[in-house]
This record gives structure tokens, C-alpha cells and sequence, in this order.
């Protein structure tokens, strides 16, 4: 059932029992009224009577009049002419003797000049009612007479022994009565009406916006939560039920902006998965690819030993064993092949050395560099002191993370280089490091030569060489090492120089272990995917700076 | 040092006739005293090993004190006669060198695991290929105690 119409079955019963309780006590009060007022109107007139039979009466003591008789007469007579001037003939007065015997009364004697009894022997009231009268004196009380009830009030006057009576029917006395009770029931029944339709009109101005909000709940319920849909109940009042429509409001807001966040987020998922999962291939290919890498140089490395150690072994059979035989030519052809068997089991091993920097990476790990540095000058102990270099190394070099192994071959191979091809009486190196946001940037420095511009990028090439061979030893694949060290960091390597002055190496190293592994940040993510433009990504950067 | 060396009797597996010259020579500089016998593939060694075959004169295919086994091989590679070797109760007590230019893990890992008892890059220069020999010589032939029952194997393991 629904909540408006049990509000109103509720109003209704009690409006109906709250009106029914105010008539009933209504017309008891107002019917006794009535009632009093009857009597005493009807007890006035009485008494107007009986002050005319006591007038009479005086008027007899006083001689005026013969008899008692006349007196009595003059009684009936005024009665009579007072009754016949009445225009109601529903009420009227009439007169017996306390024995019961009828001294005047219309239906039985038509008030006539005298004293006549013609209907003698008849009473109106019994012996009973009589007896009550007597005693009572005065008063009131109901009969029955030619089969209607009445009502009469009635007093005694004693000296005559006459009850004078003033009668009406019930129903003319209740007449007024029963007019009051139709005007209070039309008016109760006006007063429910009323007051069910203003019950109806106050329980749906009210209950309108819980039906709302109880759809809105439901829509709610059945996820029909969409933006479209989104238009606030809008109640305009502050009462409980306002306040359960803003609360529903609120809600649904809210619900709205989850939903909508949870779409989003479900989408920026599934993107990163697919991303995810390409990432996957990639690493897959490039194991796929490493292996095949380490295949080949495996192949190379067993193919091209296996003849090499022949020409080795067999031209030092030649020379050992028929140097004799042989001129200065022969004897000088024969350290040619030698020397360059020795060259190209160099150059292989270099070869496999590059290799295995991508395929063979150490552990990183906390170095200190102002150590490592240390240790790489032990190791070139021998070029140092023959050549007297002078090493200048930077104070309060850091401490960082790398491959150590790795890292120490880099500035190995930058020392060396720098003593190998240093043309100055004073050679010198300086190390440094200037520290930035992400990364550090070391740089070794040299008083050597010097390289022109247009070998910036081929000095890092494989088998490289900017010297004449006989001049300086080595492969050439010293640089290409310490390129692909520094890379294998994640790191850059570039050359600045001045021909004739100086030659500086830059390289850095990330300083985040993620970032040196190779792991992107997510802003980077993000803009590859253009996802957001690089203005997002500084703010957003500047931003987490200022929240330190 | 030569006059310490005890008489040792080398098998070769190599297929390599180059190789096989080296090794033999190397073998003569660094002034081993010792009976070396090749074979030329990993069934070849095993049928040496195993009296079969052209070899089923016991007189002519002595058990030998070393094996220098190549992993590269036609036939029966070296890393399977290794195993092979090691699995067989006549023959797994004889110290089994493998000799190699390879230096990728997987190999030589393969090699300790089938139960190698020496893994040994070949120098590329033949100075250093002597002086590896030597030293293969040095250690086996007198630094290394023998197995004891080296010749009366079944005797005690049944």
C-alpha cells in the first residue's frame, strides 16, 4: 500500500473518531440546553399562571367576587382567551385537580365561560404520576396521551389544589435538537472531507520527492549511473527530505565521477598491458636475438681460432726449423704472417669482448671512484711512471652505482689512451664529475694531440684507428669497449677536443639502479604514448619538486 | 724435470689433423715422455677405450693414464664420449681432459657436469700451447696420485 494513502486512512479514521467524540458531547451539551431552556420557558408561563389564580384568589378574600367559584373561572377564562390567541397549537396549557379530575384542558372541554365538567370521570394522568406530582410539587415528566408522547411541566397551587400544566409533544420539543444534529453532521462531514483532501494534497507534496528519490535509488541500484542522466532531484525544501535528496544527490555525484574514474582506469589498464605484453615480445626477441649473438660469435670465435692456431703454430714450425734454409726475405715474410696471426687473435678477442659486455653483465653495485681510480692507476702503473704522467684527479668524486669490472676497463682504456697517445713532454690527465639531476657526468681529460671534429664519432667505431698501425699498438676497439660499457649503463659518451691542446671524454651514468637497468619512468611512459605532452610532464615534475 | 716424468699413456680424440700435428709436437717440446695414441672421432675413442672394432687387440689399445678429448667431434662429439666415459665403471677413473677454443659457459658447464676432470682452452699461439701441454703433463702425469686400483677395478666394486 502505498505510504500516501495509509497516511490519509490514518487522518481519516481519526478526523471521523475525533468528530463523532466532538458531536456526541456537543449535542449532550446542547440538547440539555434545550432541554433547561424548554423548562424554564414552559415553568414561566406556569408561574404567570399561577400568579393569576393567586390574584384571583385575592380578589375573592377580598370580597370582590361571590364565590371561590369566579375566582376560578375568571382563571379558565383568562387561560382560555390566552390559548386561543395562541398561535401554536402544539403547546398549550391545561389544568386538573390533584385527584386527577380534568379542570381544563382543550381536548376536553373547550375552555368555555363556566366551570363545566363535561367529561367527567376521564383523567390524563394515573394515579401513580399523580402521586408523583404531589409530592413533587413542581417539575417535570413525560406521558403518554391519544397514543403520542409528551412532555409537560407542572406546578401545584395549592389553595385550589390545581396542577397547572404546560404540554407539548416529544418531538416538538426535540424539534430544535434533531436541527442542530443535522447542521453538526453536515458540518463533520464537510470537516472530513476537507481534511482528507488537504491530507492527499500535503502527503504528495511530500511524498512526491521520496517516490524520486526512491527511483533515483533504484536507477542507482540497477547501474543506470551515466552521465546524461545526471540531473539533481531538485525538492527546494531544507527539511529531512530535502536533505535525503541532496544526500541522494551527493551520492549519485559521486557514484558518477567513480564509475566514470573506474572507466578511465580500467582503459589506462588495458593500455598498459598491451604495452606490457609488447615490452614482452621485445625482451623475447632480444633474448632470441642475444642468443643468436652469442651462437655466432661462439662459431666465429671457434671457427677463426681453430685456422689461426694452425698458421701460429705452423710458421713457427717454418721458422724454427728452417730458418737456416731461408734468406732475410723469407725469414722477414714468415714474422709478417706471425705478426699478424697475433694481430687477428687480438682483434677476435676483442671481438668476443664486446660481445660479452652485453651478454655477461656483473651485479651493480655502491663503488667509490676516488678507489676505483686508484686501482686504475696501479694498473697502468708501468705507462705512468715510463711516460711521468701527471694525474689530476677531482676532489670528493662520488660514490655511485655500477658495474665496477665494466666501469674500471672505461677509464682503463681512457688512461691508456690518453698515456698511449700523448705527445706532450708533460702529459697530463684530469678526471672530474659534475654532478646533475639524474645523472652524473665524469670526464677525462688529456694535454694529448687532440682530434678533429670529423672523427668525433668514428673514434667509437670498431677497429677504428686515427694513428698509423706501426705507430701505436692496440686493436682499436678500445673505445667501442668503453662506448658500449657506458651504454650498457644507460649512460652517453661523447669527445670534445682542440687539436694540438686537448681531448675531453665525457660520459654519464644514471644515477637510479632503475634507470640503469634500463626501466623507463612512467612520465617517459607516458609521453612516448602521447598520452601527455611534455608541458604535463614539467609541470607535473615542477610540481613534485615544490612538495619536495 | 723431463727425467721425473713418469711414462704416461696419452689418448688423443681430435679430428683436426692440425691439431693433431700441434699437439704432437707440443707434446715432444715440452719433453713428455709418453705413448700417445689418436683417434679421429668420438666412435673411433670409444671403440679404443672399449677394445672394439679395428681395435679389438687388446695389445695395440692399452688402457691409457689420460684422455684429451676435443668437444668438437664427428660422429660421437666430445661431450657425449665424456659421458659416456664417466658412466662406464672400467673407465671412469681415467682423468679425462677436454680440450677446446670455446669459452662459453654452457660448454664447459656441460663438461663439469658429465664428470670432466680438467676443462682446457687451446692457445691460439703455439708458445703457449707447449707450455698448456707441460703443465697437462706436469700435473697428470706426476703431480696427480693415481687411482690405486686403477687396473683392478672390477675386483673391488664386485
Amino acid at each position: 500500500m502505498k505510504l500516501s494513502l495509509k497516511i490519509s486512512l490514518i487522518t481519516i479514521v481519526i478526523i471521523v473518531v475525533f468528530s463523532i467524540l466532538l458531536q456526541s458531547i456537543s449535542i449532550a451539551i446542547f440538547s440539555n440546553a434545550i432541554h433547561s431552556l424548554n423548562k424554564k420557558l414552559f415553568m414561566d408561563k406556569i408561574n404567570k399562571l399561577i400568579l393569576l389564580a393567586y390574584e384571583q384568589d385575592e380578589l375573592f378574600f377580598e370580597g370582590v367576587y361571590d364565590s371561590e367559584i369566579e375566582s376560578k373561572l375568571r382563571v379558565k377564562d383568562k387561560i382560555n382567551i390566552e390559548y386561543r390567541e395562541q398561535k401554536d397549537p402544539i403547546v398549550f396549557p391545561f389544568i386538573i385537580e390533584t385527584n386527577g379530575r380534568i379542570v381544563a384542558h382543550p381536548a376536553y372541554s373547550q375552555w368555555s365561560g363556566r366551570l363545566q365538567d363535561k367529561e367527567e370521570g376521564k383523567q390524563i394522568f394515573d394515579n401513580t404520576t399523580l402521586a408523583f406530582m404531589q409530592k413533587k410539587k413542581e417539575g417535570e415528566l413525560e406521558y403518554t396521551s391519544a397514543g403520542v408522547r409528551r412532555w409537560c411541566v407542572f406546578k401545584i397551587y395549592e389553595p385550589w389544589n390545581w396542577i397547572f400544566c404546560i404540554t407539548t409533544t416529544i418531538a416538538n420539543k426535540n424539534k430544535s435538537i434533531n436541527f442542530f444534529i443535522r447542521v453538526a453532521l453536515f458540518i463533520s462531514i464537510m470537516m472530513i472531507i476537507g481534511s482528507v483532501m488537504v491530507v492527499l494534497f500535503v502527503s504528495r507534496k511530500y511524498i512526491r520527492p521520496i517516490h524520486l528519490v526512491i527511483e533515483r535509488l533504484l536507477d542507482i541500484a540497477s547501474g543506470k549511473v551515466r552521465p546524461d542522466e545526471q540531473i539533481p532531484i531538485n525538492i527546494g525544501t531544507k527539511d529531512e527530505i530535502g536533505m535525503l535528496a541532496y544526500a541522494v544527490n551527493k551520492m549519485s555525484e559521486d557514484l558518477r565521477q567513480t564509475t566514470v574514474s573506474c572507466d578511465e582506469l580500467a582503459k589506462e589498464i588495458e593500455e598498459r598491458k598491451k604495452m606490457e605484453n609488447a615490452l614482452k615480445d621485445y625482451a623475447k626477441k632480444i633474448e632470441q636475438i642475444n642468443k643468436e649473438l652469442d651462437d655466432f660469435t661462439y662459431i666465429v670465435s671457434h671457427d677463426l681460432k681453430e685456422p689461426l692456431r694452425s698458421i701460429d703454430a705452423f710458421s713457427k714450425f717454418l721458422e724454427d726449423d728452417y730458418r737456416d734454409k731461408l734468406n732475410e726475405e723469407g725469414r722477414g715474410y714468415i714474422e709478417r704472417i706471425r705478426a699478424n696471426s697475433l694481430r687477428m687473435q687480438k682483434l677476435i678477442e676483442d671481438l668476443l669482448e664486446i660481445s660479452r659486455i652485453e651478454r655477461k653483465r656483473n651485479p651493480l653495485e655502491e663503488v667509490r671512484i676516488p678507489d676505483l681510480l686508484n686501482e686504475v692507476k696501479l694498473r697502468l702503473e708501468y705507462a705512468i711512471k715510463e711516460k711521468n704522467v701527471e694525474i689530476i684527479i677531482q676532489d670528493n668524486l662520488p660514490c655511485i652505482l655500477c658495474d665496477r669490472v665494466r666501469l674500471m676497463e672505461v677509464f682503463v682504456n681512457l688512461f691508456s689512451n690518453a698515456i698511449k697517445f700523448n705527445d706532450k713532454p708533460n702529459p697530463k690527465i684530469e678526471v672530474g664529475c659534475n654532478v646533475k639531476d639524474d645523472y652524473y657526468e665524469f670526464y677525462v681529460r688529456d694535454n694529448g694531440p687532440g682530434i678533429e671534429e670529423q672523427y668525433y664519432n668514428k673514434i667509437f667505431e670498431i677497429f677504428q684507428r686515427l694513428g698509423r698501425r706501426e705507430d701505436h699498438e692496440g686493436t682499436g676497439a678500445g673505445l667501442t669497449i668503453v662506448k658500449k660499457i657506458i651504454e650498457m649503463h644507460k649512460g652517453k659518451i661523447w669527445v670534445e677536443s682542440k687539436v694540438g691542446e686537448y681531448t675531453t671524454f665525457y660520459f654519464t651514468i644514471p644515477k637510479r639502479r632503475q634507470a640503469i637497468l634500463g626501466k623507463k619512468k612512467i612520465g617517459e611512459i607516458l609521453l612516448e604514448k602521447k598520452l601527455i605532452t611534455e608541458e604535463d610532464l614539467k609541470q607535473a615534475l615542477d610540481a613534485q619538486k615544490e612538495e619536495g | 724435470m723431463a727425467e721425473k716424468t713418469k711414462f704416461t699413456k696419452i689418448l688423443l680424440v681430435e679430428d683436426n689433423p692440425d691439431d693433431i700435428f700441434i699437439i704432437e709436437r707440443a707434446i715432444r717440446e715440452a719433453k713428455i715422455i709418453n705413448q700417445l695414441f689418436i683417434t679421429r672421432d668420438g666412435q673411433e675413442g670409444w671403440d679404443f677405450l672399449k677394445h672394439q672394432g679395428k681395435y679389438s687387440d687388446v695389445a695395440s689399445s692399452p688402457k691409457p693414464g689420460l684422455i684429451l678429448l676435443d668437444i668438437n667431434l664427428p660422429k660421437l662429439n666430445g661431450l657425449e664420449l665424456l659421458k659416456m666415459i664417466k658412466e662406464d665403471p672400467d673407465l671412469k677413473r681415467i682423468p679425462t681432459v677436454m680440450l677446446t677454443v670455446s669459452r662459453r659457459d654452457e660448454d664447459i658447464l656441460k663438461g663439469y657436469n658429465h664428470g670432466c676432470n680438467s676443462f682446457i682452452q687451446k692457445p691460439v699461439e703455439f708458445e703457449k700451447f707447449v707450455e698448456t701441454v707441460r703443465q697437462i703433463g706436469l700435473y697428470w702425469g706426476i703431480i696427480n696420485v693415481e687411482s690405486p686400483n686403477n687396473d683392478s677395478d672390477n675386483d673391488i666394486i664386485e
